[in-house]
């Protein structure tokens, strides 16, 4: 396995009473485009700043391609930074703006130029170097810090939530943007978000924080389907979390469990033992029964629900059910057989494969 | 059936009445100074204007008034510069009590500080006799006396160095601090983000600030006045004025002292609006955090600031001295204390009168003030309404004014056309010194007002209309309780500086029974039986005053009380 490109060794720090880290470890491997996703407040930035010289952690280690860079000042780490709110100097240009950390490491004025040139166009903002950034759309600043921190040809990038200023179509787009630009080099991107949607659409890894700590690692997917906790099953997207007590298994990959809802079959992705919650995700719970709807596969979980209001919400409906006193929430597809008036009050049976029945370790306190 | 007005031109009574007095107390003598400054009685002519350049006595004027504004510049920004950058970007214990002290030395006129320390630095003084004591000096020496023009820099240094530092720990304090650390995160050691961020961001508030301090120290009169430095221009043009009628050097001196005025105060403008540009873009990312000093940096900043207030209290230090001192003459300390010399001043004459005179002119022009400048503002911020764009650039003129040019103007303008009327400044100066007075701090109230308005959403008074309140009962009952505040402070301001205001009162009042207090510290200063001793106790109370005056305006309005000294 290649070594980690930053290592991050129980970092821990707090402002004043409040925790911001605590005790965080991490590896980030080179070239990742990694994320740090977690509500505001939970230590993202705090960690982002860390690694790059804005703050200083309390205790802990940190490693920059093995190398121990924690006493290193902010303009010795290499490690360009996108701002959240840009950043950009309105005393210089556009183009002195891309050439101010060149300017910095003393690079040759000829060699600025090209270099900045083609930053310019690598962000699709050629012949804007001469404007000032007040000049600029929301957009083509955030392209204009891109290139002032890709000119460097870093190892490392920061973004600190970069999309967040902008309006939803900008921000679709500079994702797909980020995306493409994180794939023609062998940067390593390290992202911070609050945005759910931003981190498991773009992400190779991500951790999910909370209360200066990371409550869950691993690639998207992963984290989505399998969440090791009720947090980060919450975070990452809409899931019926529900009660259970592990009857038998529970340490490997299936356990029969003990719900409200009846007896189940469920998988557990980290082992837990005695009471637990089990998560099923809204687009999980498969009606049976509807025009078109496939029928149960043998050890899947079936419930009946009645339906008490069903939302179109454009490709989806959103259906909140009754199970027995137990409210759930299912996602269906947005088809012409099934218009919504027509679901409301029916009772259905409802299917979850055991596979998406997901036990969770009780979380965290 | 009421007749309606459009809202538009609601405001046009008062538009009206403040064009008016402007335009009787600011623009109009102001024209008769330019007209005066190019007229002889065959027409037009630059002679005089010329002769400013040819005549000896008056280049080398212009050269001491120069030399001393640009030397007070240097040494107000080398003051300011570094403490400015401490107390905006570094957190220290005390740093609270020393911010609040460092706005101490501007409680004083710089002239009345003069006093103190010309006894203190005098021949029969006590830093010469201690000189002579520690066998440092073969006999006395008189050291302002050899170097007036260092006395002179060196009192309105520690006069004006608080305005330029207010100017810059706010321009640094908008500086967004990711702009600061983006420099560093691209790899920008912390001097180089301070020359290719900070200060370029910074160097709007800077350069405005120092076009103020420059333009104060040129056009500042008592200080030389009192050192005995005759040739600088305002001294000059203040002798001039026994000739007023017959000689028209003084009013081409007094156009000249105006153009650099206004030219600075242009420059400062235009440089603090592209200030206000460079501060708006983006919104602000995250509080700063000042970064906190070790023992041994607040150690140093506390000795800095220290030493650097002790010198600048010394002034102040040397009139209480001076007060309370019973023969005081080739000794160190004084022989005797007493506290005659307060009483004296409450109870003489003169000293009584002009407390009194101060007091009711200060009033006046306090209650003018803050009358026009709620006035004003309001119609800018709340109505837009027609003539208030107008009315905004001419209450904001008196800032390039220097007090001594309308005095000057008062003198020429009112004297000749109102011979022996309320308007004469020879037969009664009262109602020109409170004019002069209103209109010199007219912009600090009108700040004031405006800065209150906009922070008063504007909803309160919307919802007040829409539920049944007229337009001047939506002003009584929400808008005026909620600016009260403001108001207070910028009153408070008004009163205090106008007060201890010079220029005007040396110049406006000439005969003894309508002196105000400056005039009267000024006009015992050469006086017998102690009389520098009764100017010096004059000064106390007054500083007192001022002093209490300036404490409780700055509680009202916080860290906000810099901006009444901005420059633009």
């Amino acid at each position: 396995m290649t070594p980690a490109a930053i290592s991050i060794e129980t970092l821990s720090k707090k402002f004043g009473a409040v925790t911001a880290l605590d005790a965080v470890s991490l590896d980030i491997r080179p070239g990742e485009l990694f994320f740090l996703l977690g509500p505001s407040g939970c230590g993202k930035t705090t960690l982002l700043r860390i690694l790059a010289g804005l703050e200083k952690a309390d205790s802990g280690r940190l490693l920059f391609d093995g190398r121990d860079i924690a006493t290193l000042p902010p303009h010795e780490r290499g490690a360009p930074m996108v701002f959240q709110n840009y950043a950009l100097w309105p005393h210089l240009s556009v183009a002195e703006n891309i050439a101010f950390g060149l300017v910095e490491r003393k690079v040759a004025r000829a060699e600025i130029a090209t270099r900045v040139e083609d930053a310019l166009k690598r962000v699709d903002m050629a012949g804007l170097g001469a404007r000032s950034p007040g000049q600029l759309s929301g957009g083509q600043q955030q392209r204009v810090v891109l290139a002032r921190a890709l000119v460097l040809n870093p190892r490392l990038v920061l973004l600190d939530e970069p999309l967040s200023n902008l309006d939803a179509k900008l921000r679709h787009e500079m994702r797909d943007e980020i995306e493409s630009l994180h794939a023609r080099t062998d940067i390593t991107f390290v992202y911070v978000t609050h945005d759910q949607v931003e981190a498991l659409s773009l992400a190779d890894r991500m951790a999910v924080m909370r209360g200066g700590r990371i409550l869950g690692l691993g690639a998207p997917a992963d984290l989505y389907h399998r969440p090791p906790n009720a947090f980060c099953a919450g975070f990452l997207g809409e899931a019926n979390l529900f009660e259970a007590a592990i009857e038998s298994g529970g340490a490997g990959a299936t356990a029969a469990i003990r719900t409200p809802l009846g007896a189940w079959t469920a998988t557990a992705s980290v082992p837990v033992s005695g009471k637990a919650r089990v998560m099923v995700r809204p687009e999980h719970l498969r009606p049976l029964g509807l025009p078109g709807s496939l029928p149960a596969d043998p050890g899947d979980n079936v419930i009946e629900a009645r339906v008490l209001r069903a939302r179109m919400v454009g490709a989806t409906i959103a259906v909140h059910l009754d199970a027995g006193g137990t409210p759930l929430r299912a996602t269906l597809l947005n088809r012409l057989g099934t218009l919504p008036a027509a679901l409301e009050g029916r009772t259905l049976r409802w299917a979850a494969a055991a596979a998406e029945t997901i036990l969770l370790a009780p979380d965290a306190p | 059936m009421k007749l309606r007005i459009p809202e538009r031109f609601s405001g046009l009574p008062l538009v009206l009445a403040v064009t008016f007095f402007l335009g009787a107390f600011l623009v109009w003598p102001l024209a008769h100074v330019f007209v005066n400054a190019v007229r002889d009685p065959k027409g037009l002519t630059a002679v005089y204007l010329l002769n400013l350049f040819s005549n000896p006595a008056i280049v080398q004027a212009m050269g001491n008034s120069f030399l001393i504004a640009a030397l007070v510049t240097a040494a107000c920004t080398a003051v300011a510069l570094p403490l400015a950058w401490l107390f905006a970007r570094r957190d220290f214990m005390g740093k609270t009590l020393f911010s609040g002290a460092l706005l101490l030395p501007m409680i004083l006129p710089p002239f009345v500080s003069a006093v103190g320390m010309k006894i203190l630095f005098a021949r029969a003084g006590a830093l010469s006799t201690l000189a002579m004591k520690l066998g440092l000096a073969d006999g006395p020496v008189d050291w302002f006396g050899a170097f007036p023009l260092a006395g002179i820099v060196l009192l309105e240094t520690l006069h004006l160095f608080p305005i330029l530092y207010l100017n810059l720990v706010a321009a640094l304090a908008n500086i967004d601090p990711s702009l600061e650390e983006a420099a560093a995160n691209l790899g920008a050691s912390p001097g180089r983000v301070f020359r290719r961020v900070t200060l370029p961001l910074a160097a709007p508030g800077l350069f405005a600030g120092m076009v103020l301090i420059f333009v104060w120290s040129f056009t500042e009169l008592g200080t030389p006045l009192v050192f005995g430095l005759r040739r600088v221009l305002p001294v000059m043009i203040y002798d001039g004025i026994a000739e007023i009628g017959t000689n028209p050097a003084a009013y081409a001196q007094v156009v000249f002292v105006l153009v650099i005025a206004a030219l600075g105060f242009w420059v400062g403008k235009r440089l603090t609006a592209r200030q206000r540009n460079v501060a708006t873009l983006g919104r602000l990312s995250v509080g700063r955090q000042e970064k906190r000093l070790s023992p041994a940096g607040t150690l140093l900043a506390w000795l800095g600031i220290g030493s650097l207030l002790a010198v600048a209290v010394l002034p102040h230090l040397s009139v209480l001295l001076l007060a309370v001192s019973h023969r005081w003459f080739l000794t160190i300390v004084p022989e005797g204390w007493t506290l005659d010399f307060f009483s004296r001043a409450l109870n003489a004459d003169l000293t009584r009168g002009a407390l009194v005179t101060s007091l009711g002119l200060s009033l006046a022009a306090t209650l003018l003030d803050v009358l026009l400048g709620f006035g004003i503002a309001w119609l800018c911020v709340r109505r837009r309404a027609f003539g208030s764009d107008w009315l905004d650039t001419l209450a904001m003129l008196p800032l390039a004014v220097p007090g001594l040019v309308i005095a000057f103007g008062y003198l020429g303008a009112f004297g000749s056309t109102f011979r022996n009327t309320l308007l004469d400044p020879r037969f009664n100066p009262l109602l020109l010194l409170a004019a002069g007075y209103a209109i010199r701090r007219l912009p600090y109230m009108v700040r004031a007002a405006h800065a209150g308005l906009e922070q008063v959403s504007r909803t309160y008074e919307e919802a007040a209309a829409n539920l049944g309140a007229s337009p001047w009962r939506v002003i009584r009952r929400i808008t005026l309780p909620l600016i009260a505040a403001n108001l207070l402070a910028g009153g408070i301001l008004c009163f205090s500086f106008s007060m201890l205001e010079v220029s005007d009162s040396l110049i406006l009042a000439q005969t003894e029974r309508f002196y105000p207090l400056t005039k009267a510290i000024y006009a015992l200063m050469d006086g017998l039986d102690n009389g520098v001793n009764v100017a010096a106790a004059l000064g106390t109370w007054a500083m007192a005053m001022l002093g209490c005056g300036l404490l409780w305006a700055g509680c009202i309005l916080g860290k906000r009380v810099g901006q009444m000294f901005r420059a633009g």
